[in-house]
């Protein structure tokens, strides 16, 4: 035992000076008042009726004594604060706090995390005064959130700044880190604090486990995925697909939100059955950047768990481009160009041509280039309006009314493509290389070939459209968006759905060393760029923003809610949790209130007997 | 009383009383000193112990009174602080000499 208010041997010297103090003013007492009375007989009957009495008497005056040391001596033995010990005490105490999203779940008062808050703080309490502690979140990580310590006032104030991080917790890495904490310690003891969510803690005993989160409503629906794509013939609108998973005993009705851009694009209300996981695809939605999926319960029942009722996703972006359109004038040609807000469009005429370099295509509207081009482009051709040898393929003659007879399905120029039954007045007759690919034609001839000249990529059209119907077709601008496509390598990025606590590779410029990291909370990281891609690891759910010459890029990070929302383990699932309870002290590590209560019980006792006329 | 009667007394039987015997503010352990006999007793007060006094020394005079009477011997109580004068003209009424 130690004493922690005042030293062993202040406190002695104040329980004896008081005991003293105590024991005087029972000696010292006042001189007694004389009365003369008439008949001194009488009083003695009243006062001293049997010998017993008289004894009872004494031993009242001794218990009166007795009681006033104990009061006196309890409250000097509480100012002076005694610890207990098990004589072993010294030896580090390890406390992990599982911080994983799942302990945001409410449990009636509190977080399953504030239980764990408070768990870990009742095994401070009740370790010696000295004795070495040191506390660790655990999630994906374990971060230890202060040196083994025997500040005590420091660790309490780590287990208060404890919050709930969002990956999954990782039971192998809390158990890497007691052992290489504890390696060499004698007696050392590592505690892991946990809902048992995605854990199974029978798996290690390293760790003696602490289960929280047993009680409160079990009741929660949580958005357990959310996708986006770009709708393949129109991409400036998306497809959503969302997952909703009921985990809880009872159906539900939700009503779905999805935000695009900060804005409301859809809603749709949902029922799930007990343990039911649903899918719904939503299209028509319309967002540039970012995608929200959010749920709100419509049937009054209150969710467990809030964090999952809202899940992220970027949204596949383009990347902008330029085109310059070299064209007597071809409104077909700028509409379907138009249709994609992405292409940045800029018409010359064939008298003015800017250079081309700045550009990342070309399109040659039935004009000769004034040289061969080191741009991609796409030429479209007709026998009687182009001339000159700057073309990769010049028309060698006319092929009246070619049909597409033949043609590479799997092409990417035909993609969502149908272009069997257009009808073509003419076309010229082109004599593509052997390295060249025709795509579309012909036995007379090829209308659609692509090819490579000059280190840049062509794609060559063998017909004025103006001379066929296929401007009047949905096909057309699908063919021009194809080709620019085709000709830029473009691509939609498409990011995967990422968790936190998994690694994301963001594309970047293989010039920069580094990129800037924005989490949804607003803190700002460097990150390195490797081969071409910014790398980091989120932990918070959200829009992580990754700023580089190239424009910001925003990617959705979500929690693993199909792991994380599921029920917390019982308090008996482990028999580690049973070890807690028997290692428990049965006696108060910190006696000092109670000391101070029973002070206070035995003054109420005094008070007691004296009203009752038994300590007087 | 008997032998004051045997030998033709006619016995008359004044009791002292005085009222302000065992006060209200006496408490805690007091030193009781006979008035005639000098003997001390030290009593710790209390309510009980004065109550208990009371209602002892009311028996005590109920008990006088009775045996007096059953006796045919006259008896008197008598405030201690009547006046002389007051205390003599009450005597002599019950004393049957004065109506």
């Amino acid at each position: 035992m130690e004493w922690l208010g005042l030293s062993a041997g202040l406190e002695a010297l104040l329980a004896l000076g008081t005991a003293s103090m105590v024991v005087a003013l029972y000696l010292l007492r006042p001189r007694r008042r004389r009365v003369r009375v008439p008949f001194v007989a009488l009083w003695r009957e009243v006062s001293a009726n049997t010998r017993s009495e008289r004894l009872l008497s004494k031993r009242v005056h001794l218990w009166s004594v007795l009681l006033a040391l104990l009061i006196a001596l309890a409250l000097v033995a509480a100012i002076g604060d005694p610890r207990f010990g098990d004589g072993n005490s010294k030896h580090p105490v390890l406390i992990l706090v599982d911080t994983s999203a799942s302990m945001a779940a409410r449990t009636g008062k509190g977080t399953r995390l504030d239980e764990a808050k408070a768990a870990a703080r009742k095994i401070l309490r009740g370790l010696d005064p000295g004795t070495p502690a040191l506390v660790a979140s655990v999630s994906a990580t374990v971060v230890p959130e202060t040196p083994l310590s025997d500040e005590h006032a420091l660790l309490f104030a780590a287990i208060d700044d404890l919050r709930v991080d969002g990956p999954a917790v990782s039971l192998d890495r809390a158990t890497s880190f007691a052992k290489a904490r504890l390696d060499g310690v004698d007696d050392g003891r590592a505690f892991f604090i946990t809902d048992g969510v995605n854990v199974d803690l029978r798996t290690t005993t390293a760790l003696t486990a602490i289960p929280v989160g047993g009680a409160g409503s079990r009741e929660n629906v949580a958005v357990t995925a959310l996708g986006a794509r770009r709708h393949p013939l129109d991409p400036s609108r998306l497809e959503a697909m969302v997952t909703l998973w009921n985990s809880g005993t009872r159906p539900r009705k939700v009503a779905l939100t999805l935000v695009g851009d900060g804005r409301v694009v859809d809603t749709a209300s949902m029922q799930l059955s007990p343990g039911e996981r649903t899918t719904r695809v939503l299209p028509n939605l319309v967002a540039e950047r970012e995608l929200e999926a959010r749920i709100e319960a419509t049937d009054g029942i209150q969710d467990t768990l809030r964090a999952d009722d809202i899940a992220y996703a970027s949204v596949p972006r383009r990347r902008p481009i330029r085109v310059l359109a070299v064209t007597h004038g071809n409104l077909y040609l700028e509409a379907a160009l138009l249709l994609d807000g992405t292409i940045e469009l800029e018409t010359a005429s064939p008298a003015d041509i800017p250079s081309t370099a700045a550009f990342d295509a070309v399109i040659f509207d039935r004009v000769s280039p004034p040289a061969p081009s080191t741009t991609p482009a796409l030429y479209i051709v007709s026998p009687e309006e182009t001339t000159g040898a700057n073309f990769p393929l010049s028309p060698q003659g006319e092929v009246p009314r070619p049909r597409f007879d033949r043609t590479l399905r799997d092409h990417p120029l035909l993609a969502w493509l149908r272009l069997g039954d257009v009808n073509v007045a003419r076309a010229a007759l082109l004599k593509p290389d052997a390295a060249d690919t025709v795509v579309a034609g012909d036995a007379r001839g090829a209308l659609l070939v692509t090819g490579t000249r000059n280190g840049a990529p062509f794609v060559t059209l063998a017909f004025d459209v103006r001379e066929s119907d296929l401007p009047l077709r949905v096909a057309w601008p699908v063919l021009m968006l194809n080709a620019v496509d085709y000709l830029t390598e473009r691509t939609v990025e498409e990011l995967p759905t990422v968790h936190t606590g998994e690694r994301v590779r963001v594309p970047a410029s293989t010039g920069e060393a580094t990129a800037e990291w924005t989490t949804p909370s607003g803190t700002r990281h460097a990150v390195p760029v490797i081969e071409g891609a910014a790398e980091f690891v989120p932990t918070e759910a959200g829009f992580h923003r990754i700023g580089a010459s190239q424009g910001e890029r925003s990617v959705g990070v979500n929690v693993d809610w199909e792991s994380e929302s599921g029920a917390p383990a019982p308090r008996n699932a482990t028999a580690a949790g049973a070890e807690v309870a028997s290692t428990a002290p049965s006696w108060p590590t910190r006696p000092w209130p109670w000391l101070a209560g029973f002070a206070l019980l035995l003054c109420l006792v005094e008070w007691w007997t004296h009203h009752r006329r038994l300590t007087v | 009383m008997d032998t004051l009667r045997h030998h033709g007394f006619d016995p008359f039987v004044i009791e002292l009383v005085d009222p302000d015997e065992a006060k209200d503010d006496w408490a805690g352990d007091l030193e009781l000193v006979d008035a005639e006999t000098g003997d001390v007793r030290v009593v710790t007060m209390t309510r009980d112990t004065l109550d208990g006094y009371r209602s002892r020394r009311a028996a005590r005079s109920a008990a006088l009174a009775r045996a007096l009477r059953e006796k045919q011997v006259r008896h008197l109580a008598l405030n201690i602080h009547t006046p002389l004068p007051d205390a003599i003209m009450e005597l002599l009424r019950h004393g049957g000499l004065f109506a």
